[in-house]
């Protein structure tokens, strides 16, 4: 075999043994075998050159041999021997290139391509071409292939492998990253990069052979966050790096926080939502709220987009007891626990509505503060800011100082000289600030005083004989009777009349509060007059007595005023003012009559004078009639002619046929009046009471209510009765009915005298007595025949319209008195006959005949 | 120069020569004629004494020395290969003996004798050395070096000089060598103010590939 004459390799691969032994003074060289350095990547294709050309036209290649130089056998051949170059024969060794190489003739150099070259394939290839004439043509190709590293590994100081974060660290850190890049040749080299600039790297080779690059980092600071580490390793221009980025994580505590908008004035009244910013913290910082060192809790956070700053929020109503805490807001980056918070603090200043409280003057006893005394207040006050304007108020209503009505304010006192009871009530101070108005719990303030007698109250009792009522005396007290103590409410009555005075029986006196109630029954003529009421409480006896008028009960009087109000087409409103009611409660009825047919087409009742007739016929007159009815019968009607409108084009005036019988009426009505008095007893009242004054005998009755029934006559206190009837179909009335009405009213005349309009006490009448007391004229009057003093009996025929007195009929006419009579009888004048009070009780099975005399028998 | 090679159960396709890696004989069998010379520069091949394991180079010049390498091929598939070299070198020996050259009246007159030393012409370059009474001058303070001298067709002659103390009689002797691994130089023997000639032999040191 061949395998002893292997080429000696030494020859080769050394130019120097090129030279012949005594080449340095030789006159020849050796002629060297060209040799071409190839590197390739592994993986990669790779072109091995080899000069094909021949230099004759009549030259051809025959071979071409490729050699590896550890073989002697050729690892590749192309065979032109017998064949075109173009398909000649072409051989690969199996155990090397195989299918891999490919010969390219057509290249200039002719090449071997080899695919996919492996690391294996580096060495020296030798190509021979054997030319038909030409000398043998021997080259060389030096092959290297550079196989890419293929691991790398990152680690840090602790060892642990990174691969692309390294960290968190804090500032001021320092550290190490080792690059461990293993496999590739040649050895590769190792480089660090930061942001993509190279950083010294001391390289050293490991045992095992990797190569490991490594890189200080640090002191860190916080510029450095995010800092992009990138270790690169290759071994070849050509061949595409390893490498690995690992991004600096670190860890900051925050820079700085603040509460926003701190160290203002805040209002108490008012929630804030307060806000505290943290920068500078990475992860992100974590904010709490404390207040005077106690954790406040319904905090929520925000993060800007890029991370840095953290908004806490903060939902605060804060209170005046806040004012001088510490609110602190304190910022701090979780990952770094150890790092104390960063603290913003702010001292609450808080703002609030002045609190305000009214205090007695110390030397008052706010339970014993009597008419006339001097009281004087003070307003505490605690305000932030202070109070510029300081008010008080009455039960709601702004004090003014005023010296001569006794009030006195001074800075933030209050003075009211004589306290009356109308001073008592609720007094509150208010402070003003910027933050509001602040205005205390009331004082009240009781001032004490004895019984009065309280207005407002019933003073004329009708009563018939036999009848029992119950008069009550109300009295106005501070202290009122509330308990049964020795302190008790206390009332005395006494019952005058023209002969004489006595005291009621205490059997007869019941009380409730400040009301005492006696239970009275007439039985003869001299029962009727006066009671007096006294009542004493601590603060001592009522001075002025309440005063009560028992009369004769009897029929309402006549209302007055009436007038047609708010015509329409189908309707009228019919209002007057009431007359007295008999000394009992009264209604009133409405009736609206065909003034041809009499026919009664409303009736209707009501509880005031007031009344709307309806489903009337447009344009028609009617004869109206009110009157006022109680439990003793009915009284006067009161008549007069309303007019619902007639329909336009119909419309004409009645106006003067109307005036003129309601005048001849009135001053019927007044002579009838004057006469209708009838029975014995009424004259001698009538007698008597003109011989005591002569004021009652002079006094018109009545006056003549102005006649208002213009029809359309606008008003605004309209009524209507549901009980009125609107089904009727009133007859076309007769152009002439002057007659007829004027017979109508005067069937339905009686003689009554009716009080003063108004009942209002005249002027200049007051004497000795105080308050709103209707007076009245004599009176005389006849009980009703059918009137029983049954308290059942009497509450039907209340509830029932007793029948129309009658002209003649023998009904009874209520007393009458005048202003002047009745202050007569309060001062003391005996002008109605004593009531043998004991008796009262006693059910009278017939009436007494009333004395002329008072008995003087009287157990009183 | 022979290449000896087996083929075993192959058939021979070349038998190339190469000096200096340059083709200049090539013997294949499958080739009418098979033998073919390539013209080189120092070397001729006879063709008529040259064969397939055999060149025969005539007419040798310092030309002619390089490295010579033999590579047998086989014929296909495997066209497997073996080489072998070897280095063959030519030398041109001294055609005469070194001459001495000196002034005897300086050296009478004097303490001292300056003899001169000159080999002929050579390839390689002879070496000089002197001897006196048989012993090799080694102080270099006796010796004088010339720059060699260069001659046609690549030849080199050299000459040392040697200062000989004075007083009595010596004999001095300058030998030339050349290729000293591979032949002795002769030499020429001084007397006292005597000059003898010496003669020289050649030998061809030679190794086979």
């Amino acid at each position: 075999m061949f395998l002893e004459f292997s080429p000696l390799e030494e020859h080769y691969g050394v130019d120097e043994a090129m030279i012949p032994y005594f080449g340095r003074h030789g006159c020849k060289q050796h002629i060297k075998v060209p040799m071409t350095q190839v590197v390739a990547i592994a993986g990669e294709p790779v072109y091995l050159p080899c000069d094909i050309a021949t230099q004759d036209e009549d030259d051809a290649v025959l071979l071409v041999l490729w050699y590896r130089e550890d073989l002697g056998t050729p690892i590749y051949s192309v065979d032109a021997r017998e064949k075109d170059f173009g398909i000649a024969e072409r051989w690969s060794d199996e155990s090397v290139f195989a299918s891999r190489a490919y010969f390219l003739p057509e290249r200039r150099p002719a090449e071997l391509g080899v695919d996919r070259v492996r690391s294996t394939d580096q060495g020296i290839y030798r190509c021979r071409v054997d030319f038909k004439q030409a000398q043998t043509r021997n080259s060389r190709v030096n092959l290297t292939v550079i196989v890419p590293p293929n691991k790398m590994v990152i680690t840090d100081d602790k060892g642990d492998m990174k691969q692309a974060i390294v960290g968190p660290y804090i500032e001021g850190d320092s550290f190490t990253l080792k690059c461990d890049v293993s496999g590739g040749r040649p050895r590769p080299w190792v480089k660090w990069y930061r942001d993509e600039v190279e950083m010294d790297t001391p390289v050293t080779v490991l045992s095992g052979g990797a190569v490991r690059g490594v890189l200080r980092v640090g002191p860190l600071t916080r510029t450095d966050v995010r800092a992009a580490f990138t270790c690169r390793a290759s071994n070849h221009l050509r061949s595409h790096p390893i490498e690995t980025t690992l991004t600096l994580d670190m860890n900051f505590p925050p820079l700085t926080v603040h509460i926003l908008g701190s160290n203002q004035p805040l209002s108490a009244r008012r929630r804030y939502d307060l806000l505290c910013q943290s920068a500078g913290s990475r992860p992100p910082a974590s904010i709490t709220w404390w207040k005077n060192g106690h954790r406040i809790n319904n905090a929520k956070e925000t993060l800007s987009t890029d991370g840095n700053t953290t908004t806490s929020t903060v939902s605060l109503q804060l209170t005046k007891s806040d004012a001088g805490a510490k609110l602190a807001c304190r910022a701090s980056n979780p990952q770094m626990p150890s790092v104390a918070p960063l603290e913003d603090d702010w001292i609450l200043d808080i703002q609030y509505v002045p609190e305000t409280v009214v205090r007695l003057g110390t030397n008052l006893d706010p339970r014993n503060i009597r008419e006339g005394t001097d009281v004087y207040f003070d307003c505490i006050i605690r305000a932030h800011p202070y109070v510029y304007k300081v008010e008080w108020r009455h039960n709601g209503k702004t004090l003014i100082h005023n010296v001569g009505q006794g009030v006195i304010i001074s800075n933030q006192s209050l003075v009211l000289q004589g306290v009356g009871r109308k001073t008592a009530g609720n007094y509150t101070c208010v402070g003003f600030n910027a933050e509001g108005d602040g205005e205390s719990k009331p004082f009240s303030l009781d001032v004490l005083y004895a019984p009065t007698c309280r207005s407002s109250q019933q003073r004329v009792h009708g009563v018939a004989k036999q009848e029992r009522a119950h008069i009550s005396c109300h009295v106005d007290a501070n202290p009122p009777e509330v308990s049964n103590s020795r302190m008790l409410l206390q009332f005395r009555w006494t019952f005058n009349n023209t002969a004489n005075s006595n005291e009621v029986s205490d059997t007869y006196i019941s009380r409730a509060g400040t009301t005492s109630t006696v239970t009275y029954t007439p039985h003869t003529e001299m029962d009727y007059g006066t009671l007096l009421c006294w009542a004493h409480n601590r603060i001592g006896k009522q001075r002025v007595p309440c005063v009560y008028h028992i009369i004769a009960a009897g029929r309402p009087d006549q209302v007055h005023n009436c007038s047609v109000v708010n015509a329409s087409l189908t309707s009228f409103g019919i209002r007057c003012s009431e007359g007295f009611n008999g000394g009992m409660p009264q209604s009133f009825l409405l009736e609206v009559r065909e003034i041809l047919t009499q026919e009664l087409v409303a009736n209707v009742s009501s509880a005031v004078p007031r009344f709307t007739a309806i489903g009337l016929i447009p344009g028609r007159t009617y004869a109206a009639a009110v009157l006022a009815y109680n439990a003793k019968g009915r009284g006067d009607p009161y008549p007069l002619r309303a007019s619902t409108l007639r329909p336009p084009e119909k419309h004409h005036v009645h106006d003067k046929s109307l005036d003129l019988p309601r005048t001849a009426f009135q001053m019927s009505g007044a002579m009838s009046a004057a006469v209708g008095v009838g029975g014995v007893i009424m004259v001698v009242l009538v007698l008597f009471l003109i011989g005591v004054k002569q004021k009652c005998a002079k006094r018109k009755p009545r006056s003549g209510p102005p006649p208002s029934s213009q029809p359309g006559s606008p008003d605004k206190l309209r009524e209507k009765d549901d009980s009125e009837s609107d089904d009727r179909n009133p007859d076309i009335i007769p152009s002439d009915t002057d007659h007829l009405q004027l017979d109508y009213y005067r069937k339905q005349q009686v003689s009554t005298i009716s009080p003063p309009p108004g009942s209002r006490m005249p002027r200049g009448s007051v004497a000795g007595v105080r308050g709103s007391i209707p007076a009245y004229c004599p009176l005389r009057t006849a009980p009703p025949q059918h009137q029983t003093m049954i308290d059942s009996s009497l509450s039907q025929t209340q509830q029932g319209i007793p029948p129309p007195a009658g002209f003649g009929s023998g009904s009874c006419t209520l007393p009458r008195g005048s202003s002047a009579g009745l202050t007569a009888m309060a001062a003391g004048d005996r002008c109605i006959p004593l009531q043998h009070l004991r008796t009262l009780p006693r059910p009278m099975a017939t009436p007494t005949p009333l004395p002329r005399h008072p008995p003087r028998d009287t157990p009183l | 120069m022979d290449c000896e090679f087996e083929l075993g159960d192959d058939t021979l396709y070349s038998v190339k020569w190469y000096r200096d890696n340059e083709e200049f004989y090539r013997y294949m069998p499958k080739y009418d004629p098979p033998k073919h010379a390539y013209k080189m520069d120092g070397v001729k091949v006879e063709l008529s004494k040259s064969d397939e394991r055999r060149v025969v180079l005539h007419q040798v010049t310092l030309k002619s020395s390089g490295l010579y390498r033999c590579e047998v091929s086989a014929e296909a598939p495997s066209f497997a290969s073996a080489a072998g070299e070897g280095r063959m070198d030519v030398i041109y020996l001294p055609r005469e003996a070194p001459r001495i050259t000196g002034n005897e009246q300086e050296n009478r007159k004097g303490d001292s004798l300056f003899l001169n030393c000159t080999s002929s012409r050579s390839y390689p370059a002879a070496v000089l050395s002197w001897d006196i009474d048989g012993e090799k001058v080694t102080d270099p303070n006796l010796l004088v070096q010339y720059p060699p001298i260069q001659h046609a067709h690549g030849l080199v002659s050299t000459a040392l000089g040697l200062l000989v103390p004075t007083g009595r009689t010596m004999q001095v002797k300058c030998t030339a060598r050349v290729a000293p691994a591979w032949r002795e130089g002769s030499e020429a023997v001084v007397g006292n103010s005597q000059l003898a000639d010496s003669k020289e032999a050649m030998l061809l040191g030679e190794r086979e590939a």
